[in-house]
């Protein structure tokens, strides 16, 4: 009476016993492991198509914002912002030449009369200006000279030709170099 | 033996799985959220943009005199015939005869870039057209001196460059005249 009594089929014992030596734990284990990985991959399809669904309706918010975009009206501001840029810039620079003429006016002695005058501006932003002048003796030009020499606006004084006048008294020229400032105002 | 190989059949199944779908997914996935978080960031940038492009454009709407204003000052024209209608207004305005008048082009952008490297302009008027202007003009020393007050004054920006006047040799009636030559700069963008 050694043989135990089964109620599982012969066959069925055989079939399993064919599996088991087949596959093992492991083997069970990595199989899981793989339908696992399946499912993720099914849950990753499933939600990059639902990320694509808002990539493109966020692709449409962007595209409506564009239209509503008014590019006529940015590009007459962005002109008028660059006008009042460069606005800026040429008022900071404007120059006025009547007080270059005031100054010369205060400076001059009231004996000496201005008979020519060519100024410019330079490239470095101060004005030369030549004079030619008359008056009645040499004593008045060193005042002139002097008026000059002592104002801070002047940078520099030079007399290239003193001599005897037509008229009486005597005739001279002489370029004096303002410093920029002095066309500039705050 | 024969376990051992499905094992590692199956093991290499799981690492393929892995390596070829599950990992490019993830990665494909990183990716469109990227793309979507720098699209969600746009949106916002844009709304802004648009809702401060309209209080922009509310403003600008409601300053149009003071618009046009600056285009007086700094016109998008040469407008030549205004300038010469302006000068000849200065001129008679003052007291003086206009006797000569030039008006020519000059290209300013190469012109700022030297006086920026000489440091005598803060920046660079890229956009801005010069015109170079000679003028003749005729009368008193007071009413030369009344007419750069009004130039320096007038509503177009002008900068004159050089002044030159002699007395005027002719009839003794005339010796308070001088002829004055004017060079100056009206700019246009």
């Amino acid at each position: 009476m050694s043989d135990e009594i089964s109620l599982i089929p012969g066959e069925y014992k055989g079939k399993k016993r064919i599996i088991s030596t087949l596959i093992s734990k492991w083997s069970v284990l990595v199989i899981i492991l793989i339908m696992l990985s399946l499912l993720i991959y099914g849950g990753l399809i499933f939600y990059k198509k639902e990320l694509e669904k808002d990539l493109s309706s966020f692709q449409d918010v962007v595209d409506e914002l564009n239209k509503k975009r008014d590019k006529d009206f940015e590009e007459r501001a962005m002109s008028l912002d660059g006008a009042l840029k460069d606005l800026k810039v040429i008022l900071k620079n404007h120059v006025y030449w009547s007080d270059l003429f005031s100054k010369l006016e205060t400076l001059t002695v009231p004996e000496v009369v201005f008979l020519e005058f060519d100024s410019a501006l330079e490239k470095d932003g101060s004005i030369k200006t030549e004079l030619k002048g008359q008056t009645a003796g040499y004593t008045y030009l060193a005042k002139q000279i002097r008026s000059f020499e002592q104002e801070q606006v002047i940078s520099g004084v030079e007399i290239e030709k003193i001599s005897l006048g037509t008229e009486g008294g005597i005739e001279f020229n002489m370029t004096v170099i303002f410093e920029k400032d002095v066309l500039l105002k705050e | 033996m024969k376990k051992s190989i499905i094992i590692i059949i199956l093991i290499a199944i799981f690492v393929g799985i892995i390596l070829l779908l599950d990992w490019p997914g993830v990665k494909d996935i990183l990716s469109i959220q990227e793309e979507i978080n720098h699209y969600s960031n746009l949106i916002e940038e844009k709304r802004e943009l648009v809702s401060k492009t309209e209080q922009l454009k509310q403003a600008y709407d409601s300053k149009q005199e003071d618009i046009k204003k600056v285009y007086y000052v700094l016109p998008k024209e040469k407008q030549i015939p205004e300038l010469i209608v302006q000068f000849e207004a200065l001129a008679s305005g003052n007291g003086l005869i206009l006797e000569d008048l030039s008006i020519q082009k000059k290209k300013r952008a190469q012109e700022t870039k030297k006086e920026e490297e000489q440091k005598t302009r803060e920046a660079v008027l890229q956009e801005v057209e010069t015109l170079k202007i000679s003028l003749k003009v005729t009368g008193t020393y007071l009413s030369f001196e009344s007419f750069l007050k009004t130039l320096e004054s007038n509503v177009r920006i002008m900068d004159i460059q050089s002044i030159d006047f002699t007395s005027k040799e002719s009839k003794e009636e005339e010796s308070l005249f001088l002829n004055f030559d004017v060079e100056l700069e009206a700019y246009y963008r």
